[in-house]
């Protein structure tokens, strides 16, 4: 049972690299945290200096406010669980489970019942006087996971502890750390690059690029007020669709229609999410599986029609799912329909337009995500909706979010 | 049962390989046994004749050839185990090495890099009475190559000086085969450097020792450059491979000769045979994934 907190860390590598850039984070006792981001972006890194495996060029790391710098890693009482399992090929499936308490000095016999009750918890009995080599990639794994809750540790690091796991396993493997989590309740800190391991698992999460937290907070919250362009672009599969929004007075235009932005006077980058996008009319169906946005625009009513961006576009790609529909459309030039729309108008400020930029020379491309029984096909010309508080609204420049952030 | 196609095909492929093997291995061996069965010497040769095991009998009952035996275990024993902790020592370093990585093993290699007879040479100037440096280091001075027990100590060390590199570089490659996640692993579970090293990374070269094991003993078993120059097997030290040189070209008796030869490849093919046992049984089947 233990609070991480993580102060001002950053990593500088001997060769000028830098890793992580100052870290603030804290994780709270008992909850399973999860540092999500790109390969490269530093979250390895970060768990190796909260497990003592490499030490901070600056900040600390304390565990229950106890400063664990220049602590070794052994002495910290965590278990690490590394994404090639690292399990010893020498020892049997018990000798690995064994080996720290062996190392801690513990006495044969509590050993053994020790080693017995991981192993009950993770379905090892069979296993105990196996070699790992003659172990599948999943019964590797849960050795690896035997050999961390064996110690009785103030927490968990996993990194990255599914990836070298077939998709299927990868899913029962990741309900079976939910459950595991959820019966020892120990603080957990979990690194993935899976966005789905991250939204299912964590109570709270950290996306992180280039070494830096971009946004902390509940799935949920990262997911539906993203901090940045980068976190929204990140999270969601597919992909957020980005285009280029003109400021307009208090309005921005957009290749889907008009809205109103937050944020001043300048031009903005708006982010439609594929769920967020429905065919004209099927109000109820796409508002009632939309997920709850804490704080956005509560005040609009859903069904108010200036809220909403209708406009048309033809399918270019339709992949479906069984589950659900994705369409890949061409939002086709918008007209007078997009009421008091400017688009394709001289601004009223009286500046000409700029020229049609990239996004205006070529059509703009969205991702929607129809209904699966839905009868629109390849080449069809739909009428499609979004609700304008689903737009996610960030500055061109910064990539920061703009309004309710 | 009907041999696959392919199968035939392999062998026919292989054919010359093996043709080459028996003409320059095999045929050398055999011609060894069957001359070591003969009563045949080069300053007698009207009276050669067939003598059954009779060449064995001498060499297995005189005391020339266990002392030999004793000399050549001496050297091997010593000098391998030394070289072995050592070559793990030197092995470490140039893991660890961060700056200077390949000067680092370059260095290292230049002892191996030496003819053999000119290390043995210049080991023997050194502590030679009247011209050698050592002589100019005080209490080291005293007439080496006379007596036995410091003869010895300079053959081991002219074995250790010229071959520890090469044990090294074996164990050099082994220990890239420790996967880093494993020690990484073994530093989260609170073990020191010790425990690391003997727990995990020991266990996990024991491949690459074994190789390493192989190779120095069945060469210093054979020990013969080193020896021949340094004291031409005078004051004990006289390895088996002298012998059979003595017997074979000295003497130019054939058959006797032929006879410590053939000894002298079971010596050491019982002594590789028992190193593989020794150690084969706790190999760890896999490396990691």
């Amino acid at each position: 049972m233990a609070t991480i907190t993580l102060k001002g860390i950053g990593k500088r590598f001997s060769r000028g690299a830098v890793a992580v850039r100052n870290v603030d984070l804290e994780i709270h006792d008992g909850e399973l945290f999860v540092l999500l981001g790109p390969s490269g972006c530093g979250k390895s890194t970060l768990l190796n200096i909260i497990v003592g495996l490499e030490e901070p060029t600056s900040g600390t790391v304390s565990v229950d406010g106890r400063s664990m710098n220049g602590v070794e890693p052994g002495k910290r009482n965590m278990a690490m669980v590394f994404q090639s399992y690292a399990i010893y090929p020498h020892m049997s499936v018990r000798e690995n489970l064994a080996f720290p308490l062996r190392i801690a000095g513990v006495p044969a016999e509590e050993r053994e019942r020790r080693v017995a009750e991981a192993a009950e918890i993770l379905e090892l009995e069979e296993l105990l006087d196996r070699r790992p080599a003659t172990l599948s990639g999943g019964q590797r794994q849960r050795v690896a996971m035997g050999r961390a809750i064996v110690r009785n540790p103030v927490a968990f690091l996993l990194d990255e502890p599914l990836s070298n796991l077939d998709a299927r396993l990868r899913g029962q493997m990741r309900a079976e750390i939910a459950r595991l989590h959820r019966r020892l309740g120990t603080t957990t800190v979990y690194v993935t690059h899976d966005q789905t391991e991250a939204l299912t698992l964590a109570d709270r999460m950290a996306v992180l690029n280039r070494g830096e937290v971009q946004q902390a907070g509940t799935p949920r919250e990262v997911y539906g007020r993203p901090a940045n362009r980068f976190v929204a672009g990140f999270l969601g599969s597919p992909p957020m669709t980005f285009m280029r929004g003109e400021r307009d007075g208090d309005d921005v235009v957009l290749p889907l229609g008009r809205a109103t932005a937050p944020g001043g006077g300048s031009d903005v980058e708006v982010g439609v999410r594929p769920e967020d996008v429905r065919e004209a009319g099927s109000a109820t169906r796409a508002s009632a599986d939309a997920l709850p946005r804490p704080g956005v625009g509560q005040a609009e009513a859903p069904s108010d029609p200036s809220a909403l961006l209708r406009f048309r576009a033809r399918v270019e790609l339709l992949e479906w799912l069984g589950a659900e529909t994705y369409a890949h459309v061409e939002v086709e030039e918008q007209d007078a329909r997009a009421e008091g729309a400017g688009w394709g108008r001289k601004r009223e400020d009286g500046r000409p337009r700029p020229e049609p930029g990239p996004s205006g020379e070529r059509p703009q491309r969205l991702v929607a995500r129809l209904s699966p029984g839905s009868p629109v096909k390849e080449g069809d010309v739909v009428d499609l909706e979004v609700e304008a508080r689903r737009l996610h609204f960030f500055d061109p420049d910064t990539g920061a979010r703009l309004g309710d952030a | 049962m009907r041999i696959p196609r392919e199968h035939r095909l392999g062998w026919l492929l292989c054919a010359p390989a093996v043709l080459a093997m028996a003409a320059v291995t095999a045929y050398p061996v055999l011609a060894a046994v069957r001359l070591s069965l003969y009563r045949y010497d080069l300053r007698f040769p009207d009276a050669r004749r067939f003598v059954g095991l009779h060449n064995y009998l001498t060499v297995l009952t005189s005391a020339v050839w266990w002392k030999a035996v004793a000399a050549t275990l001496v050297i091997t024993l010593t000098s391998v185990s030394v070289e072995l902790v050592l070559g793990m020592a030197l092995a470490l370093v140039m893991h660890r090495a961060l700056v200077g990585r390949r000067t680092v093993r370059t260095a290292v290699l230049v002892p191996y890099a030496v003819v053999t007879v000119v290390a043995a040479l210049a080991w023997r100037f050194a502590f030679n009475p009247t011209t050698g440096f050592v002589q100019g280091l005080g209490i080291l001075d005293r007439p080496w190559l006379s007596v036995s027990w410091s003869a010895f100590t300079i053959i081991i060390l002219t074995e250790i000086w010229k071959t520890t590199p090469f044990m090294a570089l074996l164990l050099l490659a082994g220990l890239a085969l420790v996967p880093g996640d494993a020690l990484r692993a073994a530093r989260v579970d609170g073990a020191s450097r010790a425990q690391r090293f003997f727990r995990v990374t020991l266990p996990l070269m024991k491949p690459a020792i074994l190789v390493a094991l192989l190779f120095r003993t069945v060469d210093a078993l054979r020990i013969f450059d080193t020896v021949f120059v340094q004291t031409r097997g005078a004051l004990g030290t006289q390895p088996v491979s002298l012998v059979g040189y003595d017997t074979l070209l000295v003497s130019l008796n054939l058959g006797l000769g032929s006879a410590v030869s053939v000894l002298i490849f079971v010596l050491v093919t019982g002594a590789a045979v028992a190193i593989v046992r020794g150690m084969g049984g706790a190999l760890p089947e896999a490396s990691f994934r």
